[in-house]
């Protein structure tokens, strides 16, 4: 059985929430969005499980000045309760003082989702970035 | 009832439309994704109601060539006829050629279901990076 259009929209959504709980720094929020054995990973770098899905989100908004992510282009496929995505990630970043917004980031995601007690929840992000421009995070 | 599938890609679509309509200088159809008084408040000012909106559309495509506003992140809640958005606005303009962003913010919307059509009732936007000399 495919996923359904409710499945494909609350998937939707979940990207929605996990953007705007990064950027504000709201690990909590953020960490909720994964599965509890949850993982970030890119070639460089791999964050697995809560605590430390927690403290990739603090060290991405003290890294990034005021970010903004943005996600689109979403090609999601599925059945059940298990999911696969991919996406385009473009990130901001808005310097407060010069009022301008620039770009820092442009890549994409690899994603596995799966739903857990009826809401659906990512198991593994990879992301690729194919520019990213940030001088002072990550190093 | 909460909110169905239906629902939200309506209000996806009603997104589309207003973003269309404000990058074409299509006042009216502007004025349309709105209730009659519907309120656009933005950090200097506010729009109510169909003239006033309609205005508001027709001078920010004057006074911004190329625009184009992109809109993402959205987190959409409600029940029956009533619902609340939150998403991020992304503003573009073509300066001489050149596409440049000017514009970064965050939305916060209500909604309300008229005649079977969702229509926003009342936009905010908070401006989190504005670089580009006019702003209406």
């Amino acid at each position: 059985m495919g996923l359904s259009a409710e499945d494909k929209m609350e998937i939707i959504e979940l990207v929605g929430r996990y953007n705007h709980a990064g950027d504000v720094g709201d690990a909590d929020a953020w960490a909720d969005t994964f599965t509890d054995d949850g993982v970030f990973e890119s070639k460089q770098i791999r964050y697995e499980g809560r605590e430390t899905l927690k403290q990739l989100a603090i060290d991405t908004v003290n890294g990034i000045e005021h970010p903004r992510h943005h996600t689109y282009n979403f090609v999601i496929e599925g059945d059940g309760d298990s999911a696969n995505m991919k996406s385009s990630i473009t990130v901001m970043s808005v310097a407060h003082d010069r009022g301008s917004a620039r770009i820092v980031g442009v890549g994409n995601y690899d994603d596995t989702l799966i739903k857990v007690s009826g809401a659906w929840k990512f198991q593994r992000r990879f992301v690729r970035f194919l520019y990213w421009h940030n001088p002072t995070w990550p190093s | 009832m909460p909110l169905t599938t239906a629902d939200t890609l309506e209000i996806l679509d009603l997104i589309a439309r207003y973003n269309h309509a404000i990058d074409s200088d299509d006042g009216e159809a502007y004025a349309d994704t709105y209730t009659d008084d519907g309120v656009f408040q933005y950090p200097r000012g506010s729009a109510r109601g169909r003239r006033e909106l309609a205005e508001l559309a027709h001078e920010i495509t004057t006074n911004m060539p190329g625009v184009r506003h992109w809109s993402s992140n959205w987190i959409i809640e409600g029940e029956g006829d009533a619902a609340s958005m939150t998403c991020y606005a992304l503003i573009k303009v073509t300066d001489e050629g050149k596409p440049r962003l000017v514009g970064s913010g965050i939305y916060t919307d209500t909604l309300r279901r008229v005649d079977g059509a969702w229509k926003f009732q009342r936009r905010d936007i908070a401006i989190d990076g504005w670089s580009w000399p006019h702003w209406p």
